[in-house]
């Protein structure tokens, strides 16, 4: 509800005014071979990705992936060991950070303490030595962008988490540059507002058409407001997706883990037809799944299953994948029923159903049938998974 | 313990008893005895050495110098108006004045520079440095002072290495004048420049330095506009501190200045030692501590400048 209202209230609110803000050309951005070293520390690794211009782009990766590292070398911050940044394919890594004309949000001391808002604000017009008037006229259609206006006033530590956030998004929007840099903006704040200024931040891609790299930990976030992601881990890059393509294809066990809840299932393949393969986990359960790369027989293989593509009690043989097993749990996430069901002697998967009757019914101990597609479930790498088998 | 618990379990709740209040009141007031006993001995050493010959100092500077039994008289103000109106008194306090302003900016110009290197440097270097800085005050202050006769004297350390790499023909005189003395004060009062100016720009999140550059500002401008703001409150605290320890300067100016040089300090201590004028130098001595309580008035105003930054 909130949520919706929130949403009905930015589109009044932004389309009228960002009518007025020019369409800014976002900039293609380029990393080639990008490659940080700290002393021994493997900050980033020899990435590259091109970003597209007028792209919404998240680096989403645990504490540490690296994250943080890219995008300061992105706004020149930091010097890279090895490798090339490239605004509209012209090498910016010999420019100073101050010429770069990157915009920035940090996730704290975004904003000058010893300024006000409008201080704020108009400092970079300051540095590019505009005209008062016109200063004082873009920091005011800036605040009103960011549905802040007639805050000019405000001394800073006056001001909200969530609007301090906010003035740093006008402050970094005012002189119009082609690529907005967003490292954890919203790490700071509340959920409720976390998820409002979600919203408002795609509407400002939207409307304005800049490039937008944008950095977080939280999966779900990555999710909801991305064009691509850029998963990372340990400072080297896992997949680059559409949201659907790391959902429904992770390339690895860790971006399988990491976006997403996931099933997985262990074994060694025991058939092979066409696209189609069967394992057999060593408890005695066969799966089948879609592969396109030649596993060979007997090799051991890890394969996924997303939990919302798991049913319960199904028709007999409406699926490949149908086996028996025990109610362990069942959790109620309001309109979602989550239920883990053990199926073998030591496999157990969770199926998530919308809140129907069959499923509401359920309780611990009950039998039922579990089944899913082969078309739903994915080979990730070989190996042993990480942590637990199931994570949430 | 037992009554009140009983009795506060039968009251309503939020209201305490008659019995409970009394305890609660002398819990209280026991745990301020404890503190009160902490600072005894520190507010008794004060009021004995301190407050009481300082009261007695503030009566003697209202006396008459030539009556033998020396007679309190809150109406004459001799002593201030001979301090303040006679031209040599008059030079003396304003030499004083002008020093401590020298030795302020002195110190202000070589220890800002020092404290951003402290502030910014790795943990390593800025070990090394503290330590430096630290241990150049256990040292004698005497010691040091003498130390620069050695260095600034006209067959010292300066004037020879100048001579020999061939940048003057005589000897420069750097001491026993307005130099050797500021040189002294600057080198003394430095650290105590550094270590508030350092406090406070250690707490300058990188943050804002980064986020001016992304803004746009080259590195002179993101400092004058954002670091120098945000460092201020150090340097004033700083320079309001060295200036006031300056006013009272005694050894420094005695051993490297000359006779131009003296200061307020120096003059008390000639009206006490050789003129046996009491009187005239309490007086002296009072208008020193009016200053120097006015200035640290605006000192404290001025940490309560950095508290306001802080909360952000
Ligand atoms: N200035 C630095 N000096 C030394 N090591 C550093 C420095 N900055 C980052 N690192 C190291 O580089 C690695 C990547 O750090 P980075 O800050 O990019 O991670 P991150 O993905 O942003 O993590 P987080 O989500 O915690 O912000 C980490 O192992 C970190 O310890
Ligand atoms: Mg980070």
């Amino acid at each position: 509800m909130l949520l919706t209202s929130s949403i009905l209230r930015m589109q009044e609110d932004t389309s009228a005014i960002a009518a007025t803000y020019s369409k800014l050309r976002g900039a293609k951005v380029s990393l080639r071979g990008l490659t940080k070293y700290y002393d021994d520390v493997r900050a980033l690794d020899n990435a590259t990705i091109d970003i597209n211009a007028g792209e919404f782009v998240t680096l989403l990766g645990p504490s540490g992936s690296g994250k943080s590292t890219a995008l300061q070398m992105i706004a020149g911050f930091v010097v890279p060991t090895a490798g090339d940044i490239l605004f509209d394919d012209v090498s910016v890594v010999a420019l100073p950070t101050y010429k770069r004309n990157v915009g920035m949000v940090f996730q704290h001391y975004s904003l000058f303490p010893h300024m006000d808002v409008f201080g704020n604000v108009a400092f970079p017009l300051e540095m590019r030595r505009l005209k008062r008037t016109e200063i004082q006229q873009r920091v005011t259609s800036a605040l009103r962008l960011v549905r802040l206006p007639g805050f000019e006033d405000r001394r800073i530590n006056q001001l909200s988490g969530g609007q301090q956030q906010r003035v740093a998004l006008a402050r970094a929007l005012v002189y119009e540059p082609a690529l907005l840099l967003l490292d954890e903006p919203l790490g700071a704040l509340d959920l409720q507002l976390r998820q409002e200024l979600q919203i408002e931040l795609l509407h400002l891609h939207d409307r304005l058409g800049l490039t937008v790299i944008f950095v977080t930990h939280d999966q779900g976030e990555a999710l909801t407001m991305s064009s691509r992601i850029v998963v990372m881990k340990n400072g080297a890059i896992q997949q680059v997706g559409t949201p659907t393509e790391l959902y429904k294809g992770p390339e690895n066990r860790f971006v399988a883990q990491f976006v997403g809840e996931t099933n997985f299932l262990e074994g060694e393949i025991a058939e092979s037809v066409g696209g189609r393969q069967v394992a057999a986990t060593p408890d005695g359960l066969s799966f089948s799944y879609i592969s396109h790369d030649g596993h060979e027989l007997g090799q051991s293989v890890t394969a996924v299953v997303r939990p919302e593509s798991i049913s319960i009690n199904p028709k007999p043989d409406e699926f490949r994948n149908a086996f028996e097993g025990v109610v362990t749990e069942t959790i109620y996430l309001g309109d979602i029923v989550k239920s883990v069901v053990q199926i073998g002697q030591e496999t157990t998967v969770t199926a998530k159903t919308l809140f129907r009757a069959e499923a509401v019914q359920l309780a611990k101990g009950d039998r039922v049938r579990v089944g899913w597609s082969a078309e739903d479930m994915v080979p990730v790498d070989s190996g042993k998974p990480e942590g637990s088998g199931f994570r949430g | 313990m037992l009554a009140a618990e009983t009795t506060s379990f039968k009251s309503p709740p939020g209201k305490a008893t008659r019995t409970e209040e009394n305890l609660f009141r002398w819990l209280r007031i026991r745990k301020q005895l404890f503190f009160v006993s902490l600072v005894a001995p520190a507010v008794l050493f004060v009021v004995i050495f301190l407050a009481v010959p300082l009261w007695r100092m503030f009566l003697l500077s209202f006396g008459s110098a030539d009556s033998i039994a020396v007679t309190y008289d809150f109406e004459t103000l001799d002593q201030y108006g001979r301090a303040l109106a006679t031209p040599p008194y008059q030079r003396v306090i304003l030499n004083t004045f002008w020093i401590s302003i020298l030795t302020t900016v002195g110190c202000v110009l070589a220890g800002y520079p020092t404290a951003y290197v402290l502030a910014t440097a790795s943990d390593t270097v800025r070990r090394a440095l503290l330590a430096v800085l630290i241990m150049t005050m256990w040292t004698s202050i005497l010691i040091r002072t003498f130390a620069w006769r050695v260095i600034l004297g006209r067959r010292g350390l300066v004037n020879e290495t100048l001579e020999w790499i061939g940048v003057i023909d005589g000897p420069l005189s750097l001491v026993f004048n307005t130099t050797g003395t500021m040189v002294g004060m600057i080198h003394i009062l430095l650290p105590l420049l550094i270590l508030p100016v350092f406090a406070v720009m250690r707490e300058i999140p990188r943050e804002y330095m980064l986020a001016a550059a992304n803004l746009g500002a080259g590195p002179f401008r993101a400092w004058w506009r954002v670091y120098l703001p945000l460092s201020l409150p150090g340097v004033g605290a700083g320079a309001l501190l060295v200036f006031i320890l300056s006013l009272g300067f005694f050894i420094t100016p005695a051993i490297l200045g000359g006779a131009s040089d003296r200061m307020i300090s120096n003059i008390i201590a000639l009206q006490i030692n050789e003129l046996n004028n009491w009187e005239f130098a309490s007086a002296l001595a009072f208008l020193l501590l009016i200053v120097t309580l006015a200035l640290y008035i605006l000192y404290a105003r001025f940490m309560s400048f950095e508290q306001l930054y802080r909360s952000r």
